[in-house]
């Protein structure tokens, strides 16, 4: 009996709104992220994007629809080449897809710096020599370069201080807000197991559970009236936080 | 079990991947033993041809290796042109020769080392350590050739033992004790030269292969029970260390046959190497082929007896 | 990590001025390599002295003039009467610089006379003008195989290690049918069998080229575990994300991180190499006479008469011992370089 890691997972992402995809570890959910933005392909079924099945696009034509899908990583040690500056990061997605001068890009860089509320000097630095919660924001900053059009975050938060969540938190309700122009305002694709923050951040909810999605919709009423028993037990973990000893019953 | 059938089979492979490439390499390049012989104005064209069909060369190269490997499910390695005779008695005669030096000095060199190596790693950082790594540092700078023809320049200076050969003149009618006698001074330079020049990298994995265990915690368990320190090295440490040694060893095995070949070309003593050279020169092919082929059963052996060895010693690989 | 760096900086100072006196052979030996003079076949190394039979100082040192003893034909004694001032920055045999600079000048030299610091060989030639020039030959083997391995084994290993599936499966077949093959009697075989055409000069080059091509399995693995790490990290999936292609990612990314171990292994290889060479010329099958290279400088030693009376024809040996000694604490200090500056990885 093969094991599935997705498994009749279907759903359609509009323009420009929050979604959060929630579910216990071994859920699925990072191989759907990894799957949404062109790195894994999968045995079957299909994605669409902007109306063109992927699947039968060629590999230069999926170079090209890439970019506008944009994945941040949880772990914000591995996400960047060690020897790099922070110039370098972010300025890579433009090297490759662009063709803008070197001034141009530093210019781009020190703004793209600005929204995601880092300060310019860092641009010499290495990635090494950042916070945890600098990082992310890096990570954040990288991936918006290309003013992608779906913006995935996979466990973005989970490795970090609880304030330096928050901080980060605060920066995507900014970046998603729906007073900006559709144009530059990506989706969001929250990938978490902590419903918390999901409930902060996003406007609607997908549960995952061994690798199906067992419910969805707006987030106020799932979490009001959740029908299945994941999204129960995921409601009833994240209600003490703190609490280790409470008992998790099993997913 | 599987996992031994597998590794023998993928020795096998290897093996026979072997034949192919040096049968390529060696019949590939134009030329072959009676080229010499057209130069010679005696020797009419008509003979030269008939030679060659005798012995299969103006046959396509697929049949002549078919051909081969044939002659070797019987036993046969094929012809020598110089001397005139089969392959495999020749070729036996030498790698019997290299063999009685290389396992004596492999044989010695791992007795000397384990030791060495073992105090080293016990007194690591003291002057007993300092002193080993250091002389191992230096028989490692000096190169392998510098080594040999130093010890030959010594041996013909001070006359204190023969300096080449594997035999005096007149040895075989001596009783054998005697003749034992002669071999062994007559080994004795070249299997010097082989532990010195096996020293350096011997006692260098073996220092490391027993610090690393030492430093882990069941020895210092075994301390606090009081268990003295040479049975601790001896009967837990190394024991512990044997992963790494059994494939260093597996080295050493397959390199029985090819690694001594620089020391006996230079002390002159009669084994497969100075012979397989000779019989390059001379494009002798089929002695060229059976010589390559032996040398490497015994590095796939080497390396297949370590996998056994492995395979028995540390059960983990059992359960994978 | 500042004391390891310096070390490995000391090392590569070592080395790098032990190759420009090879380089400079031409300069610093004071002749001409294949000067032949026949009526001092086998003279032993001559003693520089500071002071002469009487006791005086002299400030330019002097050597005696090397006559043949009565009644031999090959000992040699010190003619005490006659001195040889050793002089520097003389003008001697002319040479050429990296085969193109035309030089005159020699670091130090005689008028009249010869000295032979090392002896000269049975030709009569200066044996310590043989070593440096054999020097070039060596060296240049070495770093050139070298080379090779690295260049075959990066590309190899990298693409095993970063494609993976079918490429990864054969590459490292290969490999290790490579490891396996006693190639030393495959070089000697390829040596031997060469066509009568080709020069030996020719000949020389295709067997080094060999060697090096050969030995590229031992870095292909390493690189190929770099890349294998490497290409799993998450800097390099956002990379494909940006639509890198396969070639940029390879160039930016990988091939970075596999500096190291290109580093050490070059440190490695070099001296191996070198000692390929010299084992092949040694045994007759390198460089041709009459250009030296330590190998071929060191044959005259298999015949007894020379290793009986002609100790000197030994000295090239230890020439290679510096060299050696160099390379070999460069690669212990660069594998001591802390984890610390390999972060990431």
């Amino acid at each position: 009996m093969s094991v599935r890691a997705l498994d009749q997972v279907s759903f359609v992402v509009q323009p420009g709104t929050r979604i959060a995809i929630v579910g216990a570890s071994g859920s699925g959910k990072s191989t759907l992220a990894a799957c949404l933005a062109c790195l894994e392909k999968p045995s079957s079924g299909s994605i669409c994007f902007q109306g063109r099945n992927l699947e039968f696009l060629s590999e230069s034509e999926l170079q090209n629809i890439r970019p506008q899908v944009q994945l941040v990583f949880q772990d914000p040690a591995m996400a960047f080449n060690p020897i790099f500056t922070v110039l370098e990061i972010l300025e890579e997605p433009w090297i490759l897809q662009t063709k803008l001068n070197s001034e141009e890009r530093k210019e781009r860089a020190a703004e793209l710096l600005g929204r995601v509320g880092l300060p310019r000097r860092i641009l010499d630095r290495k990635s090494a020599d950042l916070s945890g919660g600098q990082r992310q924001r890096l990570a954040i900053a990288r991936a918006l370069a290309l003013e992608p059009k779906i913006l995935i975050l996979d466990e973005a938060l989970s490795a970090l201080d609880y304030s330096v969540q928050a901080q980060i938190a605060n920066l995507l309700l900014d970046l998603a807000d729906p007073s900006i122009p559709l144009a530059a305002r990506p989706a969001v694709l929250f990938i978490t197991h902590d419903l918390v923050m999901a409930a902060r951040i996003t406007d609607e909810i997908i549960v995952m559970q061994s690798g199906r999605i067992v419910e969805s919709g707006p987030m106020r009423e799932v979490m009001r009236n959740p029908a299945h028993m994941a999204t129960r037990a995921l409601i009833a973990g994240a209600s003490g936080v703190s609490s280790s000893h409470e008992k998790r019953p099993a997913v | 079990m599987r996992y031994l059938a597998r590794r023998f089979l993928h020795a096998a492979m290897l093996l026979a991947a072997t034949t192919v490439v040096t049968f390529l390499f060696t019949t590939l390049a134009p030329g072959n033993y009676f080229d010499e012989m057209r130069l010679n104005p005696q020797i009419s064209p008509e003979t030269l041809t008939a030679l060659k069909a005798r012995y299969d060369l103006d046959k396509p190269l697929p049949v002549r290796y078919l051909v081969w490997v044939k002659s070797l499910a019987h036993g046969e390695m094929g012809y020598s042109f110089a001397y005139n005779s089969p392959v495999l008695p020749l070729v036996a005669v030498r790698a019997r020769n290299t063999l009685l030096l290389t396992i004596t000095a492999t044989l010695l060199a791992w007795l000397i080392a384990l030791p060495l190596g073992v105090w080293s790693a016990e007194y690591a950082g003291r002057w007993l350590d300092h002193v080993i790594t250091g002389t191992s540092a230096i028989l490692l700078v000096i190169p392998d050739i510098a080594l040999a023809l130093g010890f030959l320049l010594i041996a013909v200076q001070t006359r204190w033992f023969p300096a080449g050969g594997m035999a005096s003149v007149g040895a075989e009618s001596l009783p054998f004790a005697n003749r034992l006698w002669d071999l062994a001074q007559h080994m004795f330079l070249p299997a010097t030269i082989l532990v010195l020049i096996a020293q350096p990298i011997l006692v260098r994995h073996i220092r490391a292969a027993v610090a690393d265990v030492l430093g882990e915690g069941f020895i210092r368990a075994a301390e606090a029970h009081g268990i003295p320190r040479s049975r601790l090295l001896w009967r837990y440490a190394l024991p512990a260390a044997a992963n790494p040694l059994i494939s260093l060893f597996g080295f050493s095995i397959g390199a029985l046959l090819s690694g001594s070949l620089l020391v006996e070309v230079v002390t002159s003593w009669p084994g497969l190497g100075p012979f397989l050279l000779e019989a390059i020169l001379a494009r002798d092919l089929y002695v060229v082929i059976g010589g390559v082929l032996l040398s490497t059963v015994f590095l796939v052996a080497g390396n297949f007896i370590a996998d056994v060895a492995l395979f028995w010693a540390d059960p983990r690989i059992r359960t994978e | 990590m500042k004391r390891s760096l310096h070390k490995t900086a000391v090392w590569l100072i070592f080395l790098a001025f032990l190759h420009v006196i090879v380089l400079a052979a031409g300069f610093v030996a004071p002749y001409d390599p294949v000067q032949q003079d026949r009526d001092r076949p086998y003279a032993p190394p001559m003693a520089i002295h500071c002071v002469d039979r009487g006791g005086k100082i002299h400030l330019r040192p002097f050597a005696y003039v090397q006559r043949v003893k009565e009644g031999f034909f090959d000992q040699y004694e010190e003619d005490r009467a006659t001195q040889i001032p050793l002089k520097f920055f003389v003008k001697g045999a002319p040479y050429r610089l990296l085969g193109i600079i035309p030089g005159k000048l020699h670091l130090f030299g005689t008028e009249s006379g010869s000295i032979n610091l090392f002896g000269t060989d049975g030709y009569g030639r200066d044996l310590f003008s043989r070593i440096l020039h054999g020097a070039q030959v060596s060296l240049f083997a070495g770093l050139l195989a070298a080379s090779i391995s690295l260049f075959l084994g990066v590309l190899m290993g990298g693409a095993s290690g970063y494609f993976g599936g079918w490429t990864d499966s054969i590459v490292m077949r290969f490999a290790e049918l490579c490891l396996v093959l006693p190639w030393l009697y495959l070089l000697f075989g390829v040596r031997a069998f060469l066509p009568l055409l080709v020069s030996p000069m020719q000949a020389f080059l295709i067997v080094v080229i060999m060697i090096g091509a050969l030995g590229w399995a031992r870095p292909a693995r390493l690189v190929r575990g770099v890349a294998l790490s490497a290409k799993e990290r998450d800097f390099v999936r956002a990379a494909r994300g940006f639509g890198a292609s396969h070639f940029y990612i390879l160039r930016r990314h990988i091939l970075p991180q596999t500096r190291s171990i290109i580093l050490t292994q070059a440190a490695i290889l070099i001296p191996q190499y070198i000692l390929a060479e010299v084992t092949l010329s040694f045994l007759g099958l390198g460089i041709p006479e009459p250009a030296p290279s330590w190998g071929n400088l060191l044959s005259s030693l298999q015949q007894y008469s020379v290793l009986s009376s002609y100790w000197w024809m030994y000295l090239p040996a230890l020439a290679m011992v510096p060299f050696f000694f160099g390379y070999l604490a460069l690669s212990s200090s660069l594998q001591e370089e802390p984890r610390a500056a390999k972060i990431g990885l």
